[in-house]
């Protein structure tokens, strides 16, 4: 279905809404209409269009008779009035159109124009792009319908007053990003820039809390409006868990994420990356005085990077130096056995061992971790009266161990932090030439492991949560 | 740093590696819009 939310001169509306399907080339929004697809189950779709200050709710229609070949001369406008809007005395338009497909899942609060990225030839009607005389965008030679979009191109678009009077162009082709963990998730709206992307908006959900990934996502969509007037052209979510082609399932909590699904959801484009991978990304752009220096050392010139970042889980990611780029390479490392150096390491080994069936190394070194360690260093009641079924038991733990309010919190501490050091370690082991093991503080550190596929299934004890993971390897 | 370091015989290459902590809480959003910007293998 398509349709437009932008600000629209009245007297262009009919025709703006008509020639709305022959201009799904200009995802640049230069245009006094922007385009937008949806799919509704009730092959009728509305929407809501700022004009003239006034709220007005614009769609489509056709003859309800004809087939999925439409062409723009079968659309017919259906203009009522609608009460409502800021300015309930002035006249408001709809036009109501069926939408061209029955195969819906997107409803239509959650259309936004990151549909406009679909292709001419995804559109089950023909399609003929002309040049827009309203558009300053300078772009040409848009008539080729059958052209693929761009795969990363950058658009512009003019934003439209109230009042209908364009005003200064800019980009509206943002990216989407994202940050999934057990715990929280961070989705954030970016614009293209030259040294890193900008954030335009960055909102924090509970994971938990939606029932998938693409509601998440339209929730975000919806609600904030820079991301409601911008075309999304890619999105890119790192995942806490193992990606397999184009699907990941979250190890720590019961979430399966189809990039595909996603991908047909909403429309735009759709990367799955493993979380640490992700996060590699960002470091050769990040900037002095977003890091910390532990230990100076002395660079290597094209050498890789090691990170290790323990949250709610450890996760652990190798940085490439190939062809004077980076690329990350993902692992599973946090699920490998956990090497004890010490003996009370050993002795937390076999504390553990009977109660988890196996130690891996995010048993120790993560959040959760921390409070199993607490629960090995304390025999008698904790001093400072840590409850380990707080949310921010780890975070007390830390706190009480700085304070030294309690022995058995010191202790659990520093068998963390010692525990964690020598992991980043072990893992900058497994990359060659390293230029630096970044970190990222106590519960955020960074490192990398070139993760074996093959030997991660060899151990006789099985791997617990990750076994489904090591069996897509044999 | 010392459990880190102590990693004989290599202990004198590994005090050569630089090791940074990363403060920015968002790396991982960042990271993930760097590589929606193209910064990833052409695919």
């Amino acid at each position: 279905m398509v349709l437009a939310q932008r600000p629209v001169p009245r007297q262009e509306i009919a025709q703006r809404m008509i020639l709305a399907p022959q201009h799904v080339r200009r995802r640049h929004a230069g245009e006094a209409a922007e385009i937008l697809f949806a799919q509704n189950p009730d092959r009728r779709l509305l929407l809501r269009v700022q004009f003239l200050g006034t709220l007005e709710l614009v769609a489509l229609s056709r003859d309800p008779l004809g087939t999925s070949a439409v062409t723009p001369a079968s659309w017919t406008i259906d203009s009522r009035s609608w009460g409502g809007g800021p300015n309930p005395s002035a006249p408001i338009t709809s036009i109501v159109v069926f939408a061209l497909t029955s195969s819906a899942v997107v409803p239509p609060s959650r259309a936004t124009n990151a549909r406009a990225s679909l292709r001419p030839s995804e559109l089950s009607f023909p399609v003929k792009t002309t040049r827009c005389p309203a558009s300053d965008c300078g772009r040409s030679g848009e008539g080729a319908g059958n052209q693929p979009p761009r795969r990363w191109a950058e658009g512009t678009a003019s934003k439209m007053k109230d009042n209908g009077a364009q005003v200064k162009s800019e980009s509206l082709t943002m990216l989407i990003a994202g940050d999934i963990g057990g715990t929280k998730t961070l989705l954030g709206l970016f614009e293209r820039a030259a040294a890193r992307p900008q954030p335009i908006a960055v909102r924090s959900f509970g994971t938990l809390d939606y029932d998938d990934l693409t509601t998440m996502i339209t929730t975000f969509l919806d609600d904030d409006a820079a991301a409601r007037t911008a075309t999304i052209e890619t999105a890119c979510f790192g995942v806490a868990g193992p990606v397999i082609g184009d699907s990941a399932t979250m190890t720590n909590i019961p979430w399966r994420i189809d990039g595909q699904r996603v991908r047909s959801q909403l429309g735009f484009r759709v990367k799955l990356l493993n979380d640490l991978e992700a996060m590699a990304y960002s470091i050769p752009v990040l900037q002095p005085d977003e890091v910390h220096v532990l230990q100076e050392g002395e660079a290597i010139a094209g050498g890789n990077i090691a990170l290790i970042a323990a949250g709610t889980g450890l996760g652990e990611a190798l940085l490439h130096h190939v062809d004077g780029r980076y690329i990350a390479s993902p692992t599973e490392a946090g699920h490998a056995d956990f090497g004890a150096r010490t003996e009370r390491e050993l002795q937390l080994v076999r504390d553990l061992t009977p109660r988890f069936g196996r130690v891996d190394v995010e048993r120790v070194i993560s959040g959760r971790g921390l409070l199993v360690v607490h629960s090995f260093t304390h025999t008698k009641p904790c001093e400072a009266g840590v409850d380990l079924e707080d949310p921010d038991a780890a975070a007390l733990i830390s706190r009480a161990a700085l304070d030294r309010r309690c022995p058995g919190c010191v202790e659990a501490l520093d068998l963390f932090v010692e525990a964690y050091g020598a992991e980043t370690e072990t893992s900058r082991c497994a990359a060659e030439r390293p230029a630096a093991c970044s970190s990222a503080a106590a519960l955020r550190r960074k490192f990398c492991r070139r993760s074996p596929p093959g030997r991660s299934c060899g151990h006789s004890t099985p791997r617990n949560r990750s076994s489904e993971w090591c069996s897509a390897y044999r | 740093m010392r459990a880190f370091n102590a990693k004989e015989p290599l202990e004198r290459m590994v005090q050569r590696i630089p090791v940074k902590v990363i403060l920015n809480a968002r790396a991982g959003l960042l990271g993930a819009a760097v590589y929606a910007a193209g910064a990833g293998p052409a695919t």
